[in-house]
């Protein structure tokens, strides 16, 4: 177990000189660059060429990445080009709001979806699993922009209930905290709960049918207690997967949602950055959200080698 | 899920609304009377009425021809990302299946790539190639390929356990002969399954490519690049958020209806994942 | 600062030539455009600010997060626009354009044009708690000249020198008539700080970045949070001028205690926002928004002429390098179509064939006039059969980054398509936009809104780097209106440039664009001149 560990988290290192190597490359090979951003459109040739050299932006790709890996090693990230500071500390700020964000998406989902998949496993090819069914479908469907941008116009612009977009700080008061995330993480979440709905529904459905269910009944429990207490025990490790899963789709998801509501978290550092070829930043990011997305896949795995002795003698 | 009643129909709702898509788009411009590039000032912003039945653009162009010829770019698009990331997801995961060297090799890139957000991914490709419907097409099939690679890959490995390709083995049959005639068929119906998904993300990743700008470019349309422009005039122009958004919801349904009545009828039991990096 | 002595600083170009102008304090001068000089007794606390309780923060939405608030070193207008609130310069424009003097008293410049001797107000504090001195503005200067790349090319040479505590002299190596506009112009914002932080150095030995933002202005630095905001405090200790606020000149009274910038890309969040009083006010309102507003409760929308919309065509190289297609494409150009693509209304904009802003009347010439617009397709088709056009793809490059420029791209480009050219449009993001620009082969044609310049020898579209439209007549030129003696000769040299660029087809203004911001109608003593004015602005509780 120990081993297999290492073994994952080696293969991360290896995982994460292939991103880091190929996403240099790419944004190197974008034209344009840092100095248009920070100077602006008027700005003379000589502006241009001094900042590029002061900042070593004129250094060919394996000189930058080299003195850019170099620095990672000893655990400098490097400062944001646009920004002026450390890469950490300017991720550091911005990850808050996506952290938040992510949490209240995922409780929203779970709200939705836990009850709806019990409901629709229990009463199966009944009207109301149908019409969960239905639900989960549009859920899926839905891309999340568009979802928030109906949101938005419906309940921002139309009913004024909530801010259009924006952010306020958890320090200054939890209920404003979540005003303005509420619609924000509405739209993910919906699109999330599909998922978990039918999971949910999908392995409490394999689970109704097992022999120590029916021994339950049998024993004459009360069908609620059969369910909370026995199927979705053992229905649940698929269900916490496809929490676990979600949460990087949650992420990802982030980067359009953040731009179009204007939340200044990752997702819209990482656009922002792109578009000012503030480099640094961009690894620095995608660094953490690969070692984040890896370890929630070692995790998934773990669990599943757990269940399924097949998956880990073919890993090792 | 398995034991239920294979039911047709999902597979038939799916495939009509994807049939009328189709029609929509190959027959839809013959209905309009108007060019989809052609401005009228003097009518921006028309509401849909009898002249212009999903209303007008920015550019006063008419709506409803402009989605037609969207169409055509937005199924296009998604549906060669399907047919290559099938296809060169098919290659790697099989390949990474047989030979263990190479397995790690292909996953760990698999794994690098799909790390990465893959809008992101998307976008930066965009901006480093250049726009055009190409290199959409390219950057999100790179986007697309390692989630299927890796299904294909973990069918892969089960079904080279089965007796029958230990017997093909035993019997000195080449490795590629192997690879391609054996065990590729078997993963087919779960390689299709997961493509008719795939073809629905790509349709949603190049919405959502268009939606942040780096998509197609004017004057080409696509549901992306139309719903983009929405967003300036959102409380003043809804058509122009309304229709696009409809198109792009129900050709997701479609697929997906697809995809899961064909999982039903086939009895798929490998893993496939719906809609993917977005 | 009672002594009110406003000196009248010349707009009439020469004006500054003409002998020494009444040295500081001697005397109150004449007249003035009735700006009040003198009239109007000011009460420094602010008029009436005992009686009427103002709220205590303004909260301002821009549309992003400056660079820095190193303002002399940026282009960028969110960088200036709030660096203006910490900072100050020895002279600012009046509306009228006029220069006026701000953290100085006056100047004197010499008979030959070369030396200006410049005299500072005293007892200005800065935010840390020091005095102002002539070093102080000796040593914020010389750093302008290196920083800023436009003002160190315009006055190659000079130098800014000490005479006293609170005199310091310019020296120029030719006696150029633009100096004084230069040093007043927002686009080449000369700010004042402390000699310390102006003499900061980075490891190159190159002025260093400004990272601590204290100067003489209204407000002083606060707080800067990433991405979200940059809060600006009211300076107590601040020294009014006396005379009424006129463009970025005058009265700054900071009624408001506390501004907050706050960063929201969004248009529709910076609208919304200011519909539930999230924010007071909304800046840069593209124009299809703008009708919506113009009729909403309780906001009021406020335009200015900001800028023109300038098509380029590639000179250098590829097909539009044959003048005569250049001819065929401006004679089939319909401008309005064009501008209607980028600004919606004919309210927002304005055509004009010249390439200052028209209220700058000593610049308004007649030259290109028939050129310019000509909406004629049937020439331009006669033109172009005329030419060596095949059927080659006309390439315009543009950027969906600035909606204007790029919907205007997509309504040339149909009218290109219906004169009979093959085109395609290049969509990029902005600094691709500005690199596939700067290179001759990756485009044919771009357009870009400029925004106005004072000095019309400083537009951008001149500038051999633009869109490598490099010739000698043009550079003399400039080199001719800069020394020209007269305001009229300048004018006449200015006329002969604007009529050779229209001659040769190089680029051609499309029309001048107004910027609009919207407010709450409870702002009171908001300003949008070339930018925001907040320094007076306040909401009566």
């Amino acid at each position: 177990m120990v081993k297999y560990i290492f073994k994952r988290l080696g293969s991360m290192v290896v995982i994460l000189l292939i991103v880091s190597l190929f996403i240099f490359s790419i944004v190197y090979l974008i034209p344009g660059d840092a100095a248009t951003a920070v100077l602006g459109m008027e700005a003379s040739a000589e502006d241009i060429a001094n900042f590029t050299a002061r900042m070593g932006l004129d250094q060919p790709l394996w000189v930058q990445y080299g003195r850019w890996l170099g620095g990672i090693l000893t655990g400098d990230f490097g400062d944001s080009i646009f920004m002026r500071r450390p890469v950490l500390e300017a991720i550091g700020e911005h990850l808050p709001p996506t952290v938040s964000l992510a949490i209240f998406a995922q409780l929203i989902a779970l709200f939705l979806s836990l009850p709806a998949g019990i409901v629709a496993a229990y009463k199966k090819n009944t009207a109301l699993d149908k019409g969960v069914l239905f639900f989960t479908l549009l859920g899926t469907v839905f891309p999340s922009f568009l979802l928030a941008l109906f949101l938005m116009l419906f309940f921002s612009v139309q009913l004024m209930w909530f801010p259009v977009a924006g952010y306020s700080r958890l320090e200054n008061g939890l209920w404003e905290h979540l005003r303005f995330l509420f619609l924000p993480a509405l739209s993910l979440g919906i699109a999330q709960s599909a998922l978990i709905t039918r999971m949910t529904r999908a392995s409490l459905l394999e689970v109704l049918h097992t022999s120590y269910i029916k021994t339950a009944r049998a024993k004459g429990l009360r069908e609620g207690k059969v369910v909370m207490k026995h199927a979705l025990k053992n229905a649940g490790l698929p269900i916490i997967t496809t929490i676990g899963q979600s949460f990087s789709v949650l992420i990802t998801g982030a980067v359009v949602i953040e731009s179009l509501f204007a939340i200044p978290g990752i997702g819209r550092l990482i656009l922002n950055s792109i578009s000012r070829r503030d480099l640094p930043i961009i690894q620095g990011i995608v660094l953490v959200v690969t070692v984040f997305y890896v370890v929630i896949n070692i995790i998934i795995d773990l669990l599943y080698g757990a269940i399924d002795p097949r998956v880990r003698l073919d890993k090792e | 899920m398995k034991n239920q009643n294979k039911s047709l129909i999902p597979i038939w709702i799916g495939s009509s609304i994807l049939a009328i898509l189709i029609l929509f788009a190959a027959f839809g411009p013959m209905l309009s009377p108007f060019d989809p590039f052609e401005m009228n000032m003097a009518e921006r912003f028309s509401p849909p009425g009898l002249a212009n039945l999903m209303g007008t653009d920015e550019f006063g162009r008419d709506v409803f021809i402009r989605l037609a010829y969207g169409a055509r770019n937005s199924l296009l698009i998604g549906f060669l990302v399907a047919f290559l990331s099938s296809l060169l997801g098919i290659v790697i995961g099989l390949y990474a299946s047989y030979y263990k060297f190479l397995d790690h090799l292909l996953m760990r890139i698999c794994d690098g790539l799909s790390a990465i957000p893959g809008i992101l991914l998307a976008i930066a490709l965009m901006a480093a190639m250049g726009p055009s419907v190409t290199n959409i097409v390219i950057a999100l099939t790179v986007v697309s390929t390692p989630n299927i690679a890796r299904i294909v890959r973990s069918g892969a490995l089960v079904i080279k356990k089965q007796p029958y390709i230990e017997a093909v083995h035993t019997l000195g049959g080449s490795h590629s002969r192997i690879i391609w005639l054996n065990m590729s068929p078997a993963i087919l119906p779960a390689l299709l399954v997961q493509a008719s998904f795939a073809f629905a993300s790509a349709i949603l990743s190049e919405a959502s490519l268009s939606f942040l700008g780096a998509g197609i470019s004017e004057p080409q349309p696509s549901w992306g690049s139309i719903l983009q422009s929405s967003t300036h005039v959102i409380g003043r122009a809804w058509w122009l958020a309304l229709f696009p958004g409809l198109l792009l919801v129900l050709s997701v349904l479609g697929l997906n209806l697809l995809g899961d009545g064909a999982r039903d009828l086939m009895d798929v039991k490998l893993p496939t994942t719906k809609k993917g990096g977005r | 600062m009672n002594t009110a002595i406003l000196k009248k600083l010349s707009l009439p170009f020469f004006a500054a030539l003409s002998l020494t102008l009444a040295g500081c304090g001697t005397e109150t001068n004449n007249t003035n455009n009735g700006e009040g000089a003198g009239t109007q007794q000011t009460n420094e606390n602010g008029e009436g600010a005992e009686t009427v309780e103002f709220r205590d923060e303004l909260n301002i939405a821009m549309t992003a997060q400056p660079p820095s608030l190193d303002a002399p070193r940026t282009a960028s207008n969110v960088a200036i626009n709030i660096a203006a609130h910490i900072f100050e310069p020895l002279f600012s424009m009046n509306e009228n354009y006029e220069v006026t003097p701000d953290l100085a008293l006056g100047y004197e410049v010499s008979v030959d044009g070369l030396v200006y001797t410049i005299t500072l107000r005293e007892g200005i504090m800065f935010h840390d708690g020091s005095e102002l001195t002539a070093a102080d503005a000796v040593a914020s200067m010389n750093r302008w000249l290196l920083v800023n790349g436009r003002a160190g090319n315009a006055l190659a040479g000079s130098v800014f020198e000490q005479v006293d505590d609170y005199t310091l002299t310019l020296t120029l190596e030719q006696p150029f008539g633009d100096v004084m506009q230069i040093m007043a112009s927002r686009a080449t914002f000369a700010i004042i700080m402390p000699e310390e932080l102006a003499l900061e150095l980075d490891e190159d030995g190159a002025p260093a970045v400004l990272e601590t933002f204290i100067g003489t202005g209204p407000y002083e630095f606060n707080e800067w949070r990433q991405d979200q905001f940059i809060h600006l405090t009211r300076f107590e200790a601040y020294e009014p001028r006396g005379e009424v606020a006129s463009g970025f000149s005058g009265m700054r009274a900071a009624y408001t205690p506390n501004l907050f910038f706050h960063f929201v890309s969004d248009v529709n969040t910076r609208i919304s926002g200011l519909r539930t009083g999230q924010f007071d006010i909304a800046e840069d309102i593209p124009f299809e928004n703008a009708s919506d507003l113009q009729n909403a409760d309780g906001i009021n929308l406020h335009t200015r002429n900001a800028g023109i919309l300038n098509a380029f065509f590639n000179t250098t190289e590829g097909i539009l390098s044959d003048p005569q297609i250049r001819h065929a494409i401006l004679a089939g150009m319909n401008n309005e179509e064009i501008m209607i693509g980028g600004y919606s209304s004919t309210d927002y904009f304005t055509l004009n064939h010249g390439f200052t802003n028209p209220s700058q009347q000593q610049w308004a010439v007649d030259a290109g006039v028939d050129a310019y617009n000509q909406n004629n397709q049937d020439l331009a088709r006669e033109l172009l059969a005329a030419s060596d056009y095949n059927g080659e793809t006309i390439r315009l490059l543009t950027t969906r980054d600035y909606i204007s420029m790029h919907n205007a791209t997509v309504v040339l480009d149909a009218q290109l398509r219906a004169l009979g050219f093959e085109t395609e449009i290049i969509n990029v993001d902005f600094p691709s936009f500005m690199e596939r620009r700067s290179t001759t082969t990756d485009w044919d044609i771009f357009i870009t809104s400029n925004g106005y310049n004072i000095l019309p020898t400083q537009i951008l579209a001149l500038d051999p780097n633009w869109a490598g439209f490099d010739s000698e007549f043009v550079a003399q030129a400039i080199q001719d209106v800069r020394l020209a003696p007269t305001q009229e000769a300048a004018t006449e040299a200015w006329a002969g440039l604007v009529g050779y660029v229209y001659e040769n087809a190089a680029f051609t203004p499309i029309g001048h664009f107004k910027n609009a911001m919207a407010t709450s109608d409870q702002v009171e003593g908001f300003v949008f001149f070339d930018h925001p004015v907040y320094w007076n602005a306040r909401i009566p509780r």
